[in-house]
């Protein structure tokens, strides 16, 4: 699994090789990221603790990517809105797994189950400890500084999901079909970096022509190394 | 310092032939339940899930053996691991084992059993082979991973004077070695007595053979079990004809609480001692350990509170004058509070003590006294998360010992832990 916290990070603060002041033109950088993950041959077993009463679950779903621009465009940083979002606790998982955002988006974590949760996270990016709490209770958390964020419940150690936390507004998680959309970029080159929880990241160069417009980026994402 | 017998090879308890069969034959196709359409095909396109846990930990001598293990270890300085996989054979059969060890000089296979799910849509599982305890709060969160703390309650752990393999005479010698669980000397056939290490209330470190038949749904979980030792002497292969029933009950009135119950009733003597005793006296049995268990967790934010309360009865031979008061009573109550104060790291407390009945012989001037000495145990301490997977532990545990060899003993200990 390749992170990039260090590159969501700094995207916030990197202006160099940025375009000018925004534009009316804008384009979409969209496309496909294809997700090659070989086989799960092992998948975690459930801890002695719980050897002989786990119960089937379905395994989250590895294939959701993250596209997003490495270095934003001036228009990034305009006046945030106060986001939400929210991650479901259901059936003992996260819905969904992966989730982006920008800095200073709370996230509600409500308990749709029937049995308490404790969502937690010692990632550098935001560490914190809900507690316990019921089925029908939600608690949020404001994520405040960009970075990859590793979420848990404490009394179920299957449960995990990701959240990446941006500096800007270029990024989109893909569907279920791998696809993905960025909209509103203005003119310019820049990096696109895809991240995948079970695969190596990659970049690619894109440039919006002047007249904005729509420019397609397909990815293949797999154990390979890549050829320079 | 007192001489302990160590076990021989086959006494120790060793992955069993006889349950690598039973597994072994619930594997092969067409064993245990007809396929049926819609099943896997023959060569089955099962998952397989791997984990594993590694703690060490580090303390100063425990020069009275408040710590020692039935494994003969103490638990405050062990380094202990475990790999275990589960194969799922089929959506309806699993397979699952594990290898465990202790120290550098103690390996075995510390489960090896098939869970089968009849129906699908039904929560209900049979378990075969070496199958995980059923009995109480504590034994399925044993290792570094699940314990707050780096100690077992004295339920789990603390050894009796009580052996599975020899019995005391009468009630001078059982209380002339109050307090020595960790080298008990009884006569065992030979001209003089062996030492050899007492037996725990529960013993949490060893699984039992047998057959597990469990429900859970979201408000209630119910296990019943059929298996050939007891709470204190778990075993592969019966060792006395006499197989436990053991169950438990677990009912969840809201998600914050649990509350549970826990009963065993199995032969604990082993046919050698039994076989062994005068005849009059052998009329006397079956030998057999009875226990109830209660329990209780609730949670809150922050907060989570554990208690249990475990009563266990052996019945023990009455060999000679003075005689032992068979039943021999012990009572262990334990209760655990853990406090979340930053996302990495959390604060824990245990208190822990073991009490026992009374017998009377003609030491102690002929007043009624513990058939063993009672023990209690404080425990506080930290741990810290460095990655969700590796926590270091640091507590301080004090233990009492009451009654002749009246003992008291602190420990600062440390503990780093990892699972996967």
């Amino acid at each position: 699994m390749t992170m990039r916290p260090v590159a969501l990070a700094v995207g916030a603060a990197l202006l160099a090789g940025s375009p000018g002041p925004a534009q009316k033109a804008t384009g979409v950088i969209r496309g496909r990221i294809e997700v090659q993950l070989p086989p799960a041959i092992f998948e975690r077993n459930p801890g002695v603790s719980e050897l002989g009463g786990a119960k089937a679950r379905r395994p989250p779903d590895r294939r959701r990517s993250v596209v997003y621009l490495e270095t934003a465009p001036r228009a990034a940083f305009e006046e945030p809105q106060p986001q939400r979002a929210r991650i479901d606790q259901r059936n003992e998982t996260f819905v969904p797994h992966v989730l982006a955002i920008t800095v200073g988006t709370t996230v509600d974590f409500p308990n749709s189950d029937v049995t308490y949760h404790n969502v937690f996270s010692l990632s550098k990016a935001k560490s914190f400890d809900l507690g316990r709490y019921a089925a029908g209770r939600s608690k949020a958390v404001t994520f405040d500084r960009p970075g990859i964020v590793r979420v848990f419940c404490e009394i179920h150690s299957h449960m995990n999901a990701f959240i990446l936390v941006f500096g800007h507004r270029f990024f989109s998680v893909t569907d279920a079909e791998g696809r993905y959309r960025i909209e509103g970029v203005p003119p310019g080159t820049y990096t696109v970096s895809v991240w995948n929880e079970a695969l190596p990241g990659t970049s690619r160069s894109v440039t919006i022509p002047p007249a904005g417009g729509d420019v397609e980026l397909d990815v293949t994402l797999s154990r390979e190394r890549e050829r320079p | 310092m007192f001489p302990i017998r160590r076990r021989t090879p086959a006494q120790r308890p060793t992955p069993c032939v006889a349950v690598a069969a039973v597994t072994a034959a619930l594997l092969l196709p067409g064993a245990g339940r007809a396929q049926e359409p819609g099943d896997p095909p023959a060569a089955p396109q099962g998952r397989l899930a791997v984990g594993g846990d590694l703690s060490a930990s580090i303390a100063p001598e425990d020069e009275y053996y408040f710590n020692y293990t039935d494994y003969e270890l103490n638990q405050l300085r062990l380094v202990t691991g475990g790999l275990g996989a589960s194969f799922r054979v089929a959506s309806w059969i699993t397979a699952t084992a594990e290898l465990r060890f202790e120290n550098a000089d103690h390996l075995w296979m510390s489960a090896l059993y098939a869970r089968i799910r009849p129906a699908a849509s039904v929560p209900f599982d049979i378990q075969v082979g070496r199958v995980p305890p059923v009995f109480g709060a504590f034994a399925r969160r044993r290792y570094g991973s699940d314990n707050p703390l780096i100690s077992t309650p004295l339920a789990y752990q603390s050894l009796t004077t009580l052996r599975y393999d020899a019995v005391p005479p009468n009630a001078d010698s059982l209380l002339a070695v109050r307090g020595r669980g960790w080298s008990v000397p009884y006569p065992n056939g030979g001209d003089g007595p062996d030492y050899a290490v007492g037996v725990p209330l529960v013993a949490s470190s060893r699984w039992d053979t047998g057959v597990l038949a469990s429900y859970a749904d979201g408000r209630l979980e119910a296990t019943i079990g059929l298996t050939q030792g007891s709470l204190s002497h778990p075993v592969v292969r019966d060792d006395n004809d006499g197989k436990q029933l053991v169950g438990r009950l677990v009912w969840h009135p809201s998600p914050a609480l649990a509350l549970g119950v826990s009963a065993a009733r199995g032969e604990y003597l082993d046919e050698s001692a039994a076989y062994g005793l005068p005849v009059p006296a052998q009329a006397g049995g079956p030998w057999v350990q009875r226990a109830v268990g209660v329990d209780v967790e609730a949670s809150a934010g922050h907060w989570v509170a554990r208690a249990e309360v475990i009563v266990s009865r052996w019945r023990v031979p009455v060999v000679e004058a003075p005689e032992v008061d068979s039943p021999l009573g012990a009572v262990a109550s334990t209760l655990e509070v853990r406090y979340r104060v930053r996302p990495s790291w959390y604060l824990a407390v245990r208190g822990d003590h073991m009490a026992l009945s009374d017998v009377t012989g003609t030491l102690y001037a002929g007043v009624p006294t513990a058939w063993d000495a009672p023990v209690s145990r404080v425990e506080a301490g930290g741990g810290y998360s460095l990655t969700r997977q590796l926590r270091l532990k640091l507590v301080y545990q004090h233990d009492w010992r009451v009654g002749r060899r009246g003992l008291s003993e602190g420990f600062v200990a440390g503990q780093i832990a990892l699972w996967f």
